[in-house]
Protein backbone atom coordinates (compact mmCIF):
# COMPACT_ATOMS: atom_id res chain seq x y z
CA UNK A 1 0.00 0.00 0.00
CA UNK A 2 3.01 2.30 0.02
CA UNK A 3 3.66 4.76 -2.76
CA UNK A 4 6.39 7.24 -3.64
CA UNK A 5 6.28 11.04 -3.25
CA UNK A 6 6.42 11.43 -7.04
CA UNK A 7 3.63 8.91 -7.75
CA UNK A 8 1.47 10.34 -4.96
CA UNK A 9 1.90 13.92 -6.20
CA UNK A 10 0.98 12.84 -9.74
CA UNK A 11 -2.15 11.00 -8.52
CA UNK A 12 -3.29 13.93 -6.33
CA UNK A 13 -2.87 16.35 -9.22
CA UNK A 14 -4.56 14.04 -11.74
CA UNK A 15 -7.63 13.66 -9.53
CA UNK A 16 -7.94 17.38 -8.85
CA UNK A 17 -7.00 17.13 -5.15
CA UNK A 18 -3.83 19.14 -5.56
CA UNK A 19 -3.13 22.24 -7.66
CA UNK A 20 0.59 23.00 -7.97
CA UNK A 21 1.40 26.69 -7.49
CA UNK A 22 4.97 26.67 -8.73
CA UNK A 23 6.73 26.47 -5.36
CA UNK A 24 7.68 23.26 -3.55
CA UNK A 25 5.22 22.58 -0.74
CA UNK A 26 2.71 25.25 -1.81
CA UNK A 27 -0.49 23.88 -3.38
CA UNK A 28 -4.16 24.61 -3.92
CA UNK A 29 -6.91 22.08 -3.23
CA UNK A 30 -9.99 20.90 -5.13
CA UNK A 31 -13.58 20.57 -3.81
CA UNK A 32 -13.51 16.81 -3.16
CA UNK A 33 -10.35 17.26 -1.07
CA UNK A 34 -12.03 20.06 0.90
CA UNK A 35 -15.03 17.82 1.61
CA UNK A 36 -12.60 15.32 3.19
CA UNK A 37 -11.02 18.14 5.27
CA UNK A 38 -14.47 19.21 6.52
CA UNK A 39 -15.37 15.59 7.32
CA UNK A 40 -12.19 14.99 9.32
CA UNK A 41 -12.73 18.08 11.47
CA UNK A 42 -16.40 17.24 11.99
CA UNK A 43 -15.55 13.68 13.08
CA UNK A 44 -12.79 14.80 15.45
CA UNK A 45 -14.77 17.58 17.11
CA UNK A 46 -17.81 15.27 17.45
CA UNK A 47 -15.92 13.61 20.32
CA UNK A 48 -16.24 16.78 22.42
CA UNK A 49 -17.95 16.13 25.75
CA UNK A 50 -21.08 18.36 25.90
CA UNK A 51 -20.71 18.49 29.68
CA UNK A 52 -17.42 20.38 29.34
CA UNK A 53 -17.31 24.00 28.26
CA UNK A 54 -15.19 24.30 25.12
CA UNK A 55 -14.50 27.63 23.41
CA UNK A 56 -14.26 27.42 19.62
CA UNK A 57 -11.69 29.60 17.89
CA UNK A 58 -10.53 29.97 14.29
CA UNK A 59 -7.31 31.87 13.68
CA UNK A 60 -5.48 33.48 10.76
CA UNK A 61 -2.08 32.07 9.72
CA UNK A 62 -0.37 35.01 11.49
CA UNK A 63 0.64 35.86 15.05
CA UNK A 64 1.93 39.14 16.55
CA UNK A 65 5.72 38.96 16.83
CA UNK A 66 5.62 39.79 20.55
CA UNK A 67 3.46 36.72 21.23
CA UNK A 68 5.50 34.57 18.90
CA UNK A 69 8.76 35.39 20.72
CA UNK A 70 7.24 34.31 24.03
CA UNK A 71 6.58 30.82 22.66
CA UNK A 72 10.38 30.18 22.34
CA UNK A 73 9.72 28.88 18.82
CA UNK A 74 12.50 31.09 17.47
CA UNK A 75 14.94 29.53 19.95
CA UNK A 76 13.82 26.00 19.17
CA UNK A 77 12.96 26.01 15.47
CA UNK A 78 14.54 29.02 13.69
CA UNK A 79 14.85 26.85 10.57
CA UNK A 80 11.04 26.71 10.19
CA UNK A 81 10.30 30.34 11.08
CA UNK A 82 9.04 33.01 8.69
CA UNK A 83 8.17 36.66 9.25
CA UNK A 84 5.97 38.99 7.24
CA UNK A 85 7.74 41.95 5.65
CA UNK A 86 5.89 44.92 4.18
CA UNK A 87 6.47 48.01 2.05
CA UNK A 88 5.99 51.25 3.99
CA UNK A 89 7.72 53.76 1.68
CA UNK A 90 6.39 56.82 -0.13
CA UNK A 91 6.18 57.69 -3.84
CA UNK A 92 9.90 58.13 -4.32
CA UNK A 93 10.81 54.79 -2.82
CA UNK A 94 7.93 53.14 -4.66
CA UNK A 95 9.30 54.33 -8.00
CA UNK A 96 12.71 53.04 -7.04
CA UNK A 97 11.21 49.70 -6.01
CA UNK A 98 9.39 49.24 -9.31
CA UNK A 99 12.47 50.26 -11.26
CA UNK A 100 14.55 47.68 -9.43
CA UNK A 101 11.93 44.99 -10.06
CA UNK A 102 11.83 45.86 -13.77
CA UNK A 103 15.61 45.90 -14.01
CA UNK A 104 15.83 42.49 -12.32
CA UNK A 105 17.72 43.94 -9.36
CA UNK A 106 17.38 42.98 -5.70
CA UNK A 107 14.29 44.89 -4.52
CA UNK A 108 13.69 43.14 -1.19
CA UNK A 109 15.56 45.77 0.84
CA UNK A 110 12.49 48.03 0.44
CA UNK A 111 10.53 45.68 2.71
CA UNK A 112 10.68 45.88 6.48
CA UNK A 113 9.34 43.68 9.31
CA UNK A 114 5.62 44.23 9.92
CA UNK A 115 5.50 42.97 13.49
CA UNK A 116 3.73 39.84 12.26
CA UNK A 117 5.08 36.32 12.08
CA UNK A 118 3.64 33.32 10.27
CA UNK A 119 2.12 31.02 12.85
CA UNK A 120 3.73 27.56 12.88
CA UNK A 121 1.27 25.90 15.30
CA UNK A 122 -2.36 26.83 15.86
CA UNK A 123 -2.31 26.86 19.67
CA UNK A 124 0.35 29.61 19.79
CA UNK A 125 -2.46 32.14 19.30
CA UNK A 126 -4.40 30.65 22.26
CA UNK A 127 -1.95 31.12 25.16
CA UNK A 128 -1.64 34.95 25.02
CA UNK A 129 -5.44 35.15 25.46
CA UNK A 130 -5.14 33.56 28.90
CA UNK A 131 -2.34 35.70 30.38
CA UNK A 132 -3.18 36.44 33.99
CA UNK A 133 -4.91 34.45 36.70
CA UNK A 134 -6.74 31.40 35.40
CA UNK A 135 -9.93 30.47 37.23
CA UNK A 136 -10.66 26.75 36.84
CA UNK A 137 -9.94 24.76 33.72
CA UNK A 138 -10.19 26.03 30.15
CA UNK A 139 -10.62 24.07 26.95
CA UNK A 140 -10.31 25.46 23.43
CA UNK A 141 -11.10 23.91 20.07
CA UNK A 142 -8.81 25.72 17.65
CA UNK A 143 -8.18 25.62 13.92
CA UNK A 144 -5.96 27.69 11.64
CA UNK A 145 -3.69 27.71 8.65
CA UNK A 146 -0.04 27.31 9.66
CA UNK A 147 3.28 27.90 7.98
CA UNK A 148 6.53 26.04 8.48
CA UNK A 149 9.19 26.84 5.95
CA UNK A 150 10.45 23.47 4.81
CA UNK A 151 9.86 23.34 1.03
CA UNK A 152 9.80 19.75 -0.16
CA UNK A 153 8.61 17.58 -3.01
CA UNK A 154 7.05 15.24 -0.44
CA UNK A 155 3.31 16.01 -0.78
CA UNK A 156 2.89 15.32 2.95
CA UNK A 157 5.34 18.12 3.80
CA UNK A 158 3.59 21.36 2.90
CA UNK A 159 4.86 24.89 3.55
CA UNK A 160 1.31 26.00 4.34
CA UNK A 161 -1.26 23.65 5.86
CA UNK A 162 -4.06 23.41 8.42
CA UNK A 163 -3.96 22.22 12.02
CA UNK A 164 -6.95 21.50 14.24
CA UNK A 165 -6.37 21.14 17.96
CA UNK A 166 -7.88 20.64 21.36
CA UNK A 167 -6.05 22.85 23.84
CA UNK A 168 -6.20 22.73 27.63
CA UNK A 169 -5.13 25.21 30.32
CA UNK A 170 -5.42 24.39 34.01
CA UNK A 171 -3.89 21.91 36.42
CA UNK A 172 -1.08 19.40 35.92
CA UNK A 173 -3.42 16.40 36.32
CA UNK A 174 -5.97 18.07 34.05
CA UNK A 175 -3.37 18.68 31.35
CA UNK A 176 -2.28 15.03 31.40
CA UNK A 177 -5.90 13.77 31.40
CA UNK A 178 -6.73 16.08 28.47
CA UNK A 179 -3.76 14.85 26.47
CA UNK A 180 -4.65 11.21 27.16
CA UNK A 181 -8.36 11.72 26.42
CA UNK A 182 -7.87 13.51 23.11
CA UNK A 183 -5.03 11.28 22.01
CA UNK A 184 -7.39 8.32 22.54
CA UNK A 185 -10.09 10.21 20.60
CA UNK A 186 -7.64 10.70 17.74
CA UNK A 187 -6.74 7.00 17.72
CA UNK A 188 -10.45 6.07 17.67
CA UNK A 189 -10.99 8.44 14.75
CA UNK A 190 -8.14 6.90 12.75
CA UNK A 191 -9.62 3.50 13.54
CA UNK A 192 -12.97 4.68 12.09
CA UNK A 193 -11.06 5.91 9.05
CA UNK A 194 -9.49 2.44 8.70
CA UNK A 195 -6.00 3.92 8.54
CA UNK A 196 -3.08 1.63 9.44
CA UNK A 197 -1.35 3.67 12.15
CA UNK A 198 1.32 3.34 14.73
CA UNK A 199 1.78 5.54 17.80
CA UNK A 200 4.42 6.22 20.40
CA UNK A 201 6.74 8.73 22.02
CA UNK A 202 8.34 11.29 19.74
CA UNK A 203 10.45 14.43 19.76
CA UNK A 204 10.30 17.70 17.83
CA UNK A 205 13.03 18.74 15.34
CA UNK A 206 14.77 21.15 17.75
CA UNK A 207 17.43 23.21 16.01
CA UNK A 208 21.15 22.70 16.28
CA UNK A 209 23.44 20.63 18.46
CA UNK A 210 22.04 21.92 21.74
CA UNK A 211 18.58 21.09 20.44
CA UNK A 212 19.43 17.42 20.82
CA UNK A 213 19.22 17.78 24.56
CA UNK A 214 15.71 19.20 24.25
CA UNK A 215 14.70 16.36 21.93
CA UNK A 216 16.19 13.75 24.28
CA UNK A 217 14.49 15.31 27.30
CA UNK A 218 11.15 15.38 25.48
CA UNK A 219 11.53 11.69 24.61
CA UNK A 220 12.64 10.63 28.08
CA UNK A 221 9.81 12.46 29.81
CA UNK A 222 7.22 11.26 27.28
CA UNK A 223 6.05 14.84 26.67
CA UNK A 224 5.15 14.21 23.02
CA UNK A 225 3.11 11.31 21.70
CA UNK A 226 2.69 10.96 17.98
CA UNK A 227 0.43 9.06 15.59
CA UNK A 228 2.27 7.95 12.47
CA UNK A 229 1.23 6.46 9.18
CA UNK A 230 3.46 4.70 6.67
CA UNK A 231 2.66 5.84 3.15
CA UNK A 232 6.18 5.58 1.72
CA UNK A 233 8.47 2.56 1.80
CA UNK A 234 11.32 4.37 3.53
CA UNK A 235 9.63 6.53 6.17
CA UNK A 236 6.70 7.12 8.43
CA UNK A 237 4.90 10.45 8.63
CA UNK A 238 3.38 11.97 11.75
CA UNK A 239 -0.29 12.86 11.32
CA UNK A 240 -1.23 13.81 14.88
CA UNK A 241 0.43 14.54 18.19
CA UNK A 242 -0.42 15.02 21.84
CA UNK A 243 1.84 17.39 23.76
CA UNK A 244 2.39 18.16 27.42
CA UNK A 245 3.95 21.62 27.77
CA UNK A 246 4.18 21.41 31.56
CA UNK A 247 4.51 25.07 32.70
CA UNK A 248 6.49 26.24 29.65
CA UNK A 249 3.81 28.43 28.03
CA UNK A 250 2.30 29.44 31.38
CA UNK A 251 5.69 30.75 32.53
CA UNK A 252 6.38 32.64 29.30
CA UNK A 253 2.87 34.13 28.99
CA UNK A 254 2.28 34.67 32.72
CA UNK A 255 -0.64 32.28 33.19
CA UNK A 256 -1.10 31.47 36.88
CA UNK A 257 -3.62 29.61 38.99
CA UNK A 258 -5.51 31.32 41.84
CA UNK A 259 -2.99 29.88 44.36
CA UNK A 260 -0.16 31.66 42.53
CA UNK A 261 1.34 28.53 40.96
CA UNK A 262 1.94 28.31 37.21
CA UNK A 263 -0.77 26.70 35.09
CA UNK A 264 -0.11 23.59 33.01
CA UNK A 265 -1.12 23.36 29.36
CA UNK A 266 -1.45 20.56 26.84
CA UNK A 267 -2.74 20.11 23.33
CA UNK A 268 -3.67 17.37 20.90
CA UNK A 269 -3.70 18.33 17.26
CA UNK A 270 -3.43 16.92 13.80
CA UNK A 271 -2.35 18.03 10.36
CA UNK A 272 -5.65 18.01 8.52
CA UNK A 273 -4.23 17.71 4.97
CA UNK A 274 -1.95 14.85 6.02
CA UNK A 275 -4.91 12.87 7.31
CA UNK A 276 -6.84 13.57 4.10
CA UNK A 277 -3.90 12.47 1.95
CA UNK A 278 -3.45 9.30 4.04
CA UNK A 279 -7.14 8.50 3.41
CA UNK A 280 -6.66 9.03 -0.34
CA UNK A 281 -3.61 6.76 -0.42
CA UNK A 282 -5.18 3.99 1.64
CA UNK A 283 -8.72 4.01 0.17
CA UNK A 284 -8.15 5.37 -3.32
CA UNK A 285 -8.25 8.71 -5.10
CA UNK A 286 -12.05 8.81 -5.47
CA UNK A 287 -14.09 9.18 -2.27
CA UNK A 288 -17.13 7.63 -3.99
CA UNK A 289 -15.33 4.27 -3.96
CA UNK A 290 -14.29 4.41 -0.28
CA UNK A 291 -15.65 1.84 2.21
CA UNK A 292 -19.12 2.77 3.48
CA UNK A 293 -17.87 2.88 7.09
CA UNK A 294 -15.18 5.42 6.24
CA UNK A 295 -17.57 7.56 4.22
CA UNK A 296 -20.04 7.40 7.09
CA UNK A 297 -17.43 8.49 9.65
CA UNK A 298 -16.60 11.48 7.45
CA UNK A 299 -20.23 12.32 6.73
CA UNK A 300 -19.57 12.04 2.98
CA UNK B 1 40.73 28.15 35.37
CA UNK B 2 39.03 26.38 38.29
CA UNK B 3 36.26 24.40 36.67
CA UNK B 4 33.78 23.87 39.50
CA UNK B 5 33.21 27.50 40.64
CA UNK B 6 32.71 28.58 37.03
CA UNK B 7 30.26 25.71 36.40
CA UNK B 8 28.29 26.67 39.52
CA UNK B 9 28.21 30.30 38.45
CA UNK B 10 26.90 29.43 34.97
CA UNK B 11 24.24 27.13 36.47
CA UNK B 12 23.00 29.76 38.88
CA UNK B 13 22.94 32.63 36.38
CA UNK B 14 22.37 31.29 32.87
CA UNK B 15 20.66 28.14 34.16
CA UNK B 16 18.48 30.11 36.58
CA UNK B 17 19.14 27.66 39.44
CA UNK B 18 20.42 29.89 42.28
CA UNK B 19 20.76 26.86 44.58
CA UNK B 20 23.43 25.46 42.24
CA UNK B 21 25.91 27.90 43.80
CA UNK B 22 25.95 25.96 47.07
CA UNK B 23 24.17 22.63 46.43
CA UNK B 24 26.07 19.34 46.95
CA UNK B 25 28.00 18.38 43.81
CA UNK B 26 25.87 15.28 43.32
CA UNK B 27 22.48 17.02 43.84
CA UNK B 28 20.00 16.51 40.99
CA UNK B 29 19.86 19.84 39.16
CA UNK B 30 16.54 18.99 37.50
CA UNK B 31 15.03 18.53 40.97
CA UNK B 32 16.43 21.96 41.83
CA UNK B 33 14.50 23.44 38.91
CA UNK B 34 16.82 23.24 35.91
CA UNK B 35 14.54 23.21 32.85
CA UNK B 36 15.30 21.65 29.49
CA UNK B 37 15.39 25.09 27.87
CA UNK B 38 17.75 26.44 30.53
CA UNK B 39 19.98 23.39 30.00
CA UNK B 40 20.53 24.48 26.42
CA UNK B 41 21.66 27.91 27.63
CA UNK B 42 23.94 26.26 30.20
CA UNK B 43 25.53 24.16 27.43
CA UNK B 44 26.17 27.24 25.30
CA UNK B 45 27.49 29.11 28.36
CA UNK B 46 29.89 26.28 29.25
CA UNK B 47 31.14 26.01 25.67
CA UNK B 48 31.89 29.76 25.60
CA UNK B 49 33.46 29.85 29.07
CA UNK B 50 35.78 26.88 28.57
CA UNK B 51 36.23 27.15 24.81
CA UNK B 52 35.04 23.59 24.32
CA UNK B 53 32.42 21.86 22.20
CA UNK B 54 30.35 19.05 23.68
CA UNK B 55 30.36 16.09 21.29
CA UNK B 56 26.95 14.79 20.21
CA UNK B 57 27.14 11.74 22.47
CA UNK B 58 27.40 14.06 25.48
CA UNK B 59 24.20 15.90 24.56
CA UNK B 60 22.19 13.93 27.08
CA UNK B 61 20.19 15.07 30.08
CA UNK B 62 22.21 12.84 32.44
CA UNK B 63 25.46 14.64 31.61
CA UNK B 64 23.99 17.92 32.88
CA UNK B 65 22.10 16.44 35.83
CA UNK B 66 24.66 17.37 38.54
CA UNK B 67 27.55 19.73 39.19
CA UNK B 68 29.83 16.69 39.57
CA UNK B 69 28.86 15.24 36.21
CA UNK B 70 29.28 18.58 34.42
CA UNK B 71 32.67 19.21 36.06
CA UNK B 72 33.87 15.73 35.07
CA UNK B 73 32.70 16.15 31.46
CA UNK B 74 34.13 19.66 31.11
CA UNK B 75 37.38 18.41 32.68
CA UNK B 76 37.74 15.62 30.12
CA UNK B 77 37.03 18.01 27.25
CA UNK B 78 39.50 20.65 28.42
CA UNK B 79 42.20 17.95 28.78
CA UNK B 80 41.62 16.99 25.16
CA UNK B 81 41.98 20.56 24.01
Amino acid sequence: MTTTPEALTAALVEHGHQIPLGFAGLVGRGPEFESIIDGIRRRYFAAEDPAKEIRRMTFPPLIPAASFLKTDYLTNFPQLTAQVNVFEGQDKEHRQLIREVEDGEDWHHHFTPSGLMQVPATCENVYPLYAGVLEGEHRVEASSWCLRFEPSDDPLRMVCFRISEQVYLGTEQGAIAHRDEWFANALAMFDDFQLPIDSGRASDPFFGRAGRILANGQLQEGLKHEVRVQLFEDRQTAIASGNLHQTHFAENFGITRPDGSLAHTSCVGFGVERVAIALLVVHGMSTAAWPAGVRGALGL
Amino acid sequence: MEIEPRVREILSTVGRVPEAATAPADADLYDLGLSSHATVNVILGLEDAFDIEFPDEQMRREVFASVASIVETVGSLTEDA
